[in-house]
């Protein structure tokens, strides 16, 4: 038994992206308007302010990316059935992660505005602290990471190359062999999701303060990316409800599973957050102590601190508590949106006062052109993505089974 | 005399069941209790037309934990003058976790007597709609009508697929 006549029709209806063909011309437009706004901005009197929202933007655009995945990963590992429907959804951002590795090499040229310990090596740090060694191991954590994530796509969407979904075979047939396959390389990605985000927070959030250390940065870092690509999932899921027929696959379960998801780690976040805090406050030790007063004590820092604790923990957590918010797309869109921001805004927090030495925040309109030029290589890459491939998952065994299962009752249901 | 009769259906299957309770829904009758051998969301989902205010009486009890957690903190601290070293008399960072302890420990406990002051739990005999099966393999639904509902309810029940469907006093 292979899909019921009337899920085969339904299938075919939602299998491509609603994307507008006006939209891919103004991504185009984001894209090269950051990018000149960063090449003049690297150009002019300031270069540090270019260089240090570059980098926030590729901290924060690669975790968003890899944590879309992971959630695919966790799809596969855990033999989940709720989340089939989103799952190409997730992979979609995870396109990012291909070109994430050419844009950490753009940092090279401005390495030296960037990384303090260049112009004053830390004594004793030197063997790890060093430009070449970091641009080493780091592009090549991302290449690793980046081939992960395309090896786990890739095995995803090729079930769907080339098949009609009226000539799959039975799902049961293909089930064991083929989803095997995939849960060993997404198992291999969850470890290096952990290996390498840790690696980028150490190298490219903490390294800017060289003489402060925190064992647990480069989990915060994994854990809040994770807590980033559920939003952006959340916000993909919303946009792709829109098109008619999706609604049939993408329900109030899935939206309500996928907002318990984000309570959750809405909650993690903050307690890796508070676990750091509060050691380092029991300790006292000036090594440690500083980064932490200078972002919570002083101006300008001290507002935006108190912002990003808002808009990134009590927000979500007052708003994901109630079930009716989590299954309504356009509640979950703006949370969505909130929670983006606000964890674009930690990173800045995390980044900026380490090098920033001038009066004021140094957040205006470069950043946000910048911000948005990143924004739209991300916005073409899912677009360009989910215009290629079906956006349902409909050769997935783990989906097809559910349909099958659940087709006299005109739906996926559980 | 009662304005109501109580009518108890029994079902086999499951798909029997929830047509069943889909029709009485739409007729807008009350339905007493749904007993099924297991657990089953869909039923759950049928029934859950107001969602339960044990979730209200959980909150007050996390919120009293809270306050409870943190001022026992500022209590103690006060009464014993824990000073140490190059931290305030009263801190209140660490407070965090008695503040976070006390809230899930009043909200569990807050949710259990909640849960069993609404159901008014412990019962010490079965009601007598009760049926044992539902505790083998059969569904049953307990639902209330008019008396002169009476006739066209059982149909509309049989026809569903129910096996038996009997008053129940």
């Amino acid at each position: 038994m292979s899909y019921p006549e009337r899920e085969r029709n339904a299938i075919i209806a939602v299998s491509r992206w609603p994307g507008r063909p006006g939209l891919l011309p103004l991504f185009v437009g984001l894209a090269l308007a950051g990018a000149a706004t960063f090449v003049s901005g690297v150009m002019g009197d300031n270069p540090l302010r270019a260089w240090q929202t570059y980098l926030i933007n590729l901290v924060f655009w690669t975790g968003l990316a890899a944590g879309g995945v992971l959630f695919s990963a966790i799809q596969s590992i855990t033999h989940a059935f709720w989340g089939r429907p989103l799952k190409r959804l997730a992979e979609a951002p995870g396109t990012f992660l291909l070109i994430a590795p050419l844009l950490f090499l753009v940092l090279y040229a401005g390495r030296s505005h960037i990384f303090p310990w260049i112009n004053h090596p830390v004594a004793g740090k030197e063997g790890w602290l060093n430009a070449p060694f970091l641009f080493l191991r780091d592009g090549f954590s991302l290449l690793l990471l980046g081939a992960a994530a395309l090896s786990l796509i890739w095995l995803s969407v090729r079930r769907e190359c080339g098949q009609a979904v009226a000539q799959l075979p039975p799902a049961a047939d293909t089930e064991g062999r083929e989803e095997g396959v995939v849960v060993v390389f997404a198992q291999i990605y969850a470890i290096l999701y952990a290996l390498v985000l840790s690696l980028i927070a150490f190298d490219l959030v903490m390294s800017l303060s060289p003489r402060w250390y925190s064992t647990l940065f480069g989990a915060y870092y994994f854990i809040g990316s994770f807590y980033m690509g559920l939003a952006g999932l959340m916000l993909l899921a919303c946009l792709a409800v829109r098109k008619e027929g999706m609604g049939r696959y993408i329900k109030a379960l899935q939206f309500q599973n996928l907002g318990k998801l984000m309570l959750g780690f809405a909650l993690l976040t903050g307690d890796f957050f508070f676990t750091q805090f509060l050691v380092i406050w029991y300790g006292n030790l000036p090594e440690e102590t500083g980064f932490v007063i200078l972002r919570s004590q002083f101006a300008p820092w001290r507002s935006l601190a108190w912002t990003v604790l808002a808009v990134c923990f009590i927000l979500p957590f007052v708003a994901l508590l109630s079930r009716r918010n989590k299954v309504r797309p356009w509640a979950m869109f703006i949370l969505g949106s909130v929670i983006l921001v606000g964890m674009w805004l930690e990173k800045f927090l995390l980044v900026v006062p380490s090098l920033w030495q001038g009066q004021g925040l140094p957040l205006g309109l470069s950043e946000v052109l910048i911000s948005l030029g990143f924004f739209g290589v991300m916005a073409l890459c899912i677009t360009i993505f989910l215009g290629k491939f079906p956006l349902l998952p409909f050769a997935d065994p783990l989906l097809r089974i559910e349909a099958e299962e659940q087709s006299t009752d005109g739906g996926l249901a559980r | 005399m009662h304005s109501h009769v109580r009518l108890q259906a029994i079902f086999v299957y499951l798909d029997d069941l929830l047509r069943a309770l889909r029709s009485l829904k739409d007729r807008q009758l009350t339905i007493h209790a749904v007993h099924s051998p297991v657990p089953n969301h869909e039923i759950a989902a049928l029934m859950a037309d107001r969602a339960s205010p044990v979730r209200y009486i959980t909150l007050a009890g996390g919120i009293l934990g809270i306050v409870t957690g943190f001022s026992l903190s500022v209590y103690t601290a006060m009464q014993w003058r824990f000073l140490v070293s190059g931290k305030p008399p009263v801190p209140r960072v660490p407070y965090v976790i008695e503040s976070f302890e006390f809230c899930i420990l009043f909200a569990v406990l807050f949710n259990v007597i909640g849960l069993l002051l609404l159901t008014r739990l412990p019962r010490f005999g079965l009601p007598a709609s009760y049926d044992p099966r539902v505790t083998e393999d059969r569904y049953s639904v307990l639902v209330s009508c008019t008396p002169a509902q009476r006739e066209e309810i059982s149909r509309l029940l049989r026809e569903n697929g129910a096996e038996e469907v009997n008053v129940v006093s």
